[in-house]
């Protein structure tokens, strides 16, 4: 037996009172049942909605109406006055127009509906976008929480030449100074970050886990909170530097190796060193700042732990040992909390003052007799808030840290703010319509002798209502998104907050109970006899109003879509070509943590190698090569002799430059279009193979081959010519990001490992396991897929992004689609008698469809070239992160735009013009 | 939620022209009257679509007024296991259905119906 829906009876639950609660949802049973056999499942389940709202807004009024009636007994008994009667009546008054409304929607479900949709989605779509933001500037990472004493220290290092700062770290020592400014920072925290093998049984086996060793009082100095258990202790000033092998594993981790049970003092092995469990992270908490990867951080250990554990995975109990105590080894991150009045710019001059002192301490480049002297590098610190997760949103769209960020912020508020105005004035649109064609309602209720007061309240009930059921619908669809987007890692970072969704609801809201009341305070403030004889004039000032409301809509949706499109068409023109069929299918990439490897540097070179011979010869594998390794981004300019006629006098090239093996692109399949990629460096010059895409820019139909390049910003000391010895296709890589050269290299070592191969790859991932466990068996796999199976994970982001933005298009289509239609369509109802009047003279039909129908194209002209320099605005600033041609997408969203606007008008007047000029006539 | 009107004085008040209907289909309907039949005797016999709810809702008040009384009948799967409400009509309201009427007519008097037939 089916049951009615389960929210409408929950409903009934909320407001039928308990003494007939169970009889009225007996009978609704019944009737269900009854209505399933006879009509269908879902037919019964609208009526049953139907019935469930009736009850609960009848039962509710019948609430409340009980309560007033109390009230005025209870003041009877004092002043022997009508006030109950009135108070009573007042409410019986209210109800009624409620229920008028009510079967005024019922009959209009169209209209009513569309107003209560065009709310709940927009609101929905702009609370959702505001919500993000506000996430991400605002709030802070998840399950830290909300404080604004909460800091993170952040070094930065950049090459001297060079003007990108990335991320770098403190040196423990720094970390300890920092602790000691007391009257800077309440409490300092570090941590770093290592990948461990963890075990637990019949769970977890040998699995590649992020292990964060940090110092004490971590969760204490960040305000946490256990979800289960405790935290780490903090360990008492002076107690013996002995490790405590306890751990506190992330609500990932409890769920997927524990179930969730109590783990209270259970061991797992981590690197094979036994660690009992303390407790729980906050729920979602993964850390202070999101990893590279999914940033699934598993668990936090003492520092005092690492020595111990890493020597267990590495063997090299020494190194672990002395980082700790060395101004070089630059291992943590910190984070802190602010004295009180302690701002974060004061903050910033003392860590500078730590960090430059840290610098004069360190060991210069090229001494000790370090084998490669390194460029010179420029630091700096600051201490920023913690309050907004932007590393987190960063990793969520998959776009490096830098200015881009900022600029995609901007971007995403002016999306949100004109799909908000767009909203607004399709509500307007449709209210103002809507209360407008009861302007003849409005004049006989006056002639009947009801005061403005009375029919401006009913209009108010009908607006409070709908733009209520809105309101409720549009949360009700921001729940909905929410709970999907908390589904997705890379999306944790997003709260909706109360105060957003209040501000963008009572925006909207209050937009459509406005503009429903705008008309009759505007007919009732002039009288009876004004108001009757404005119903009779066919033409009249709503025409202007109408007109308005359709040039702000082409107006605004204009510059919308265009930054949409654009998007849209940068994702389709820059999206790389796929490999070749078959070879994503049978190249397997291979990740180890070669930083586990135990011995001398020159073992694990050994071991790399003869991991690497071992793969080769397994039946099916063809080929095996390290994969390529990013060095640094280099400005290249070409050497005057070899510039072609589309070289400019001074044309520097900023590129990502990458070493590789010779083989490489063979292996993925991408053949040279020119030249090899076999390694070739002496002191005055190394090879390198540069795009198709780049090779035409700078040398069009010539032959790029032998050119050379100088590196103007060497990413080393000693710059040297760079040859072109190759030319690879450009479409198979990301054009989305900066220019690519890749430089051969005879020797590479990074751990990560393609392994092409003559069968399905996925075959062959047990044996190469084994391979690894056998040769490398201290190095956890951090990583072994099918390079087909890493495309499709690497793109969710990107394909979810694109999905996003087709969805907003659509959106901001159907929206302004729903609204143009609705005040064109209400504009030629409201010359009806001017249409009966010309097609009685003789006008033919197709004469009054051009007159309404070129009437329509002016307004969305005159709305496309309003909304042309908003457009020209935010493409041109988007241009810094676009590059594509802006004006064919805005052309194709041009005409778009008036397409819609032409086909919202076309339908009305085609209906229009087909009413029997008697009818119109006599409707009047 | 308490009230502090006396259930017995409002025997001596008019009837609604709703409650009048409601109290009318249940004498129809004669002894196992509830909720959905009630609905159905009404809509039959004006010819116009009621509001299930407002049925329930006068129910409630008629029953607190003493006009009717009710019991639960036994559960049924069909009804989620919940037993039908039947309603039956008390003395009081049979009392108060008749001056209602008679309230009417004295209104009436003389008038003739068929003279009000629009001109």
């Amino acid at each position: 037996m089916t049951r009615p829906p389960r929210i409408a009876r929950a409903l009934l639950r909320l407001f039928v009172p308990a003494d007939v609660r169970d009889s009225v949802e007996g009978d609704l049973a019944e009737l269900y049942s009854a209505q399933t056999n006879s009509r269908g499942r879902v037919s019964a389940a609208l009526s049953y909605w139907q019935e469930a709202l009736s009850f609960s807004v009848r039962f509710a009024l019948d609430r409340i109406r009980r309560s007033v009636r109390v009230v005025g007994s209870i003041r009877d008994a004092a002043s022997p006055d009508t006030g109950r009667e009135r108070s009573t009546a007042w409410l019986e008054s209210v109800g009624g127009d409620a229920r008028f409304a009510l079967r005024l929607f019922a009959r209009k479900p169209l209209s009513s509906t569309t107003i209560v949709l065009v709310l709940a989605i927009g609101i929905a779509a702009c609370v959702t976008v505001y919500g993000a933001l506000q996430s991400a500037i605002m709030r802070p990472p998840p399950g830290v929480p909300r404080d604004r004493s909460l800091v993170l220290v952040r070094r930065m290092a950049r090459p001297k030449e060079q003007p990108v700062w990335s991320p770098a770290r403190f040196s423990y020592p720094s970390l300890l100074e920092m602790a000691a400014q007391r009257s800077i920072f309440a409490g300092v925290a570090g941590w770093t970050e290592s990948t461990v093998s963890v075990d637990v049984p019949g769970a977890l086996d040998g699995a590649a886990a992020k292990a964060q060793f940090v110092t004490g009082g971590y969760f204490s100095v960040l305000g946490l909170r256990p979800a289960f258990g405790s935290v780490l202790p903090t360990p008492p000033p002076n107690a013996p530097a002995e490790p405590q092998l306890d751990a506190v594993i992330s609500e990932s981790m409890w769920e997927d190796a524990f179930a969730r049970k109590d783990v209270t003092n259970d061991v797992l092995m981590v690197n094979g060193v036994a660690v009992r469990i303390v407790g729980v992270a906050p729920s979602q908490f993964n850390g202070v700042t999101a990893g590279a990867d999914d940033g699934r951080t598993r668990l936090w250990l003492p520092l005092s732990t690492r020595a111990t554990i890493l020597a267990a995975g590495t063997g090299a109990d020494a190194s672990a040992t002395a980082a700790l105590s060395s101004v070089d080894s630059t291992l943590f991150q910190v984070v802190g909390r602010l004295a009180p009045g302690v701002s974060p710019e004061r903050a910033t001059a003392a860590v500078r003052v730590i960090a430059a002192n840290a610098v004069s301490e360190m060991t210069p480049p090229g001494a000790n007799g370090s084998n490669a002297a390194k460029p010179p590098v420029v630091y700096d610190a600051d201490v920023v808030s913690l309050q907004g997760s932007t590393d987190a949103l960063q990793v969520a769209l998959g776009i490096p840290p830098g200015p881009g960020l900022a600029w995609l912020l901007t971007l995403f508020g002016t999306l949100a703010t004109l799909l908000l105005l767009v909203v607004c004035t399709n509500v307007a649109a449709l209210a103002v319509s809507g209360a407008i064609e009861r302007r003849g309602e409005i004049a006989v209720r006056l002639s009947l002798g009801a005061s403005r007061a009375r029919v401006i309240r009913q209009l108010l009930t009908e607006s409070v209502i709908l733009s209520a059921c809105g309101g409720v619908l549009g949360l009700a669809t921001l729940w909905g998104v929410t709970i999907a987007l908390r589904r997705i890692p890379t999306t944790a970072f997003f709260r909706p907050d109360f105060g957003t969704a209040a501000f963008t609801m009572s925006l909207a809201v209050g937009t459509g109970i406005l503009c429903g009341l705008a008309p009759a305070l505007h007919a009732t403030r002039n009288g009876v006899a004004a108001a009757l004889k404005d119903t009779t004039t066919g033409a009249s000032r709503r025409s202007r109003l109408h007109h308005t409301f359709v040039v702000v809509q082409v107006t605004f949706t204009q510059p919308l879509l265009m930054v949409v499109g654009m998007f849209i068409g940068a994702a389709m023109l820059e999206a790389k070509q796929p490999l070749p069929d078959g070879v994503p299918e049978r190249v397997l990439k291979l990740r180890v943590d070669i930083a586990s490897i135990r011995g001398s540097s020159a073992e694990k070179v050994r071991a790399m190698d003869r991991l690497q011979r071992q793969i080769a010869q397994t039946a099916g594998v063809t080929a095996v090569l390290p994969e390529p390794e990013p060095v640094g981004v280099a400005t290249l300019r070409v050497r005057p002799e070899d510039r072609g006629s589309n070289t400019g006098p001074a044309d520097p090239v900023s590129a990502q430059m990458w070493v590789t093996a010779p083989g490489y692109f063979n292996l993925i399949g991408v053949r040279l279009l020119r030249g090899s990629d076999i390694a070739t460096s002496s002191d005055t010059n190394t090879t390198i193979i540069i795009g198709s895409d780049l090779a035409r820019r700078l040398w069009g139909v010539m032959d790029p081959i032998g050119r050379r390049f100088s590196e103007i910003a060497p990413s080393r000391t000693g710059s040297r010519d760079l040859v072109v010895s190759g030319v690879y296709d450009s479409r198979y890589f990301d054009r989305s990001q900066p220019l690519l050269v890749f430089r051969p290299v005879a020797k590479l070592q990074s751990g990560e490992y393609l392994i092409r191969t003559a069968v399905p790859a996925s075959t062959l991932v047990d044996s190469t396991r084994r391979i690894v466990r056998e040769e490398l068996p201290s190095a956890p796999i951090t990583s072994l897929i099918s390079l087909k199976q890493f495309e499709t994970e690497a793109s969710v982001n990107a394909r979810a992004l694109d999905a996003g933005l087709a969805a907003c298009g659509a959106l901001v289509l159907f929206l302004s689609s729903i609204g143009l239609y609705g005040s064109v369509a209400l504009g030629v109802r409201q010359r009806r008698r001017e249409i009966g009047v010309r097609m009685a003279l003789g006008a033919r039909t197709e004469q009054v469809v051009t007159l309404l129908f070129g009437n329509g194209v002016r307004l969305g002209i005159t709305g496309l070239l309003l909304g042309l320099p908003i457009s020209i605005a935010a493409s041109n600033r988007l241009e810094q992160g676009v590059a594509t041609g802006h004006a064919i997408i805005g052309g194709v969203i041009a005409l778009l735009v008036l397409v819609v606007a032409s086909v919202a008008t076309l339908i009305p007047a085609v209906r229009a013009a087909r009413v029997n000029p008697v009818i119109s006539l006599q409707s009047e | 939620m308490l009230t502090l009107y006396s259930f017995r004085a409002m025997t001596h008040q008019v009837l609604g022209e709703f409650e009048q209907l409601v109290l009318l289909a249940m004498l129809h309907l004669g002894g196992e009257a509830y909720g959905i039949p009630i609905v159905d005797e009404i809509e039959r016999r004006t010819g116009r679509a009621v509001a299930r709810a407002a049925v329930y809702v006068t129910l409630r008040r008629l029953e607190e007024k003493g006009y009717v009384s009710s019991w639960i009948g036994d559960p049924t799967p069909e009804r989620g296991g919940k037993g039908r409400r039947y309603v039956k009509i008390e003395s009081a309201g049979r009392r108060a259905l008749r001056e209602s009427r008679q309230l009417v007519d004295r209104m009436w008097g003389e008038l003739d119906p068929a003279s009000l037939r629009s001109r």
